[in-house]
């Protein structure tokens, strides 16, 4: 799987938004609701500041590496207590400059996504209910 | 083949870009969302404003009547500021004027931004004498 390059920000101290799906068939169902998601994901906003030479690696990262829509690992996840997870884009991500001359914010509207553990010998599996 | 006059000033830095996404995604009844990527990239959208003097706003519009309003792709020499080597830009929809002052206007416009081998720009409307 792709990660997030090590030369963009990796740290935890960035401006997040989590918001965890339903779960539901459909969220707005008062009286018998159907659950179709045993774990559902967690949509998330990410935003943090980047230089013009950070935010071309990101271009290429995105544009190239995970082709716009392919799922990736973030070193902060572990952090936010999401071990064995990883992301993959929402929406198009978006950023625009910043006050501090040179530099952007960027924002990454992303979805994390359960992944499994498949290390050591005790391998606990949690996967999503298809794939 | 069009350029930015060189009179008229550069973009204030409320930049805001969104690279153009060619992902769709698509959400399943079991909870599970799909993505592909489906045809070429859309051009990068990028909402700019533009502080024009007074005695330069019949500059502005004359580009915008002449050159803007048909969707010709130009070149500026700002766009390599906002991280754009090699591009071209046009603008979308019609220039929102947000300020009024005996001095200046804002003007917030929407561009589109696109590699310059991409950019083909408008037929001309067919006159009767075919010139």
């Amino acid at each position: 799987m792709n990660s997030w390059p090590e030369t963009l920000p990796q740290s935890v101290y960035i401006d997040y938004e989590l918001q965890p799906r339903s779960g539901l068939l459909s969220s707005t169902e008062a009286r018998n609701p159907t659950r179709n998601r045993t774990y559902p994901e967690c949509s998330a906003t990410f935003s943090m500041t980047v230089s013009a030479a950070q935010l071309a690696t990101f271009r290429a990262f995105y544009d190239t590496t995970i082709q716009q829509s392919g799922e990736f690992s973030c070193p902060w996840l572990e952090d936010l207590g999401f071990d064995f997870h990883f992301v993959r884009f929402l929406s198009s991500p978006s950023w625009r400059m910043s006050q501090a001359p040179g530099q952007w914010v960027l924002t990454l509207p992303l979805e994390i996504l359960a992944g499994a553990e498949m290390d050591g010998s005790d391998v606990d599996i949690f996967p999503p209910e298809e794939s | 083949m069009s350029a930015w006059p060189t009179a008229l000033p550069a973009p204030l830095r409320a930049v805001n870009i969104t690279p153009g996404s060619k992902m769709e995604s698509q959400e399943q009844a079991s909870g599970r969302r799909i993505v592909r990527n489906w045809g070429h990239v859309p051009p990068d959208r990028a909402t700019v404003q533009f502080r024009i003097q007074k005695d330069l706003e019949p500059e502005f519009n004359y580009f915008w009547h002449r050159e803007g309003m048909d969707g010709t792709w130009f070149t500026a020499t700002w766009l390599t500021a906002m991280g754009y080597a090699d591009h071209k830009a046009r603008m979308l929809g019609h220039p929102r004027r947000k300020g009024v002052n005996p001095l200046w206007s804002d003007f917030a416009v929407t561009l589109l931004i696109y590699p310059s081998a991409y950019c083909v720009d408008p037929e001309p409307w067919p006159s009767e004498s075919g010139a």
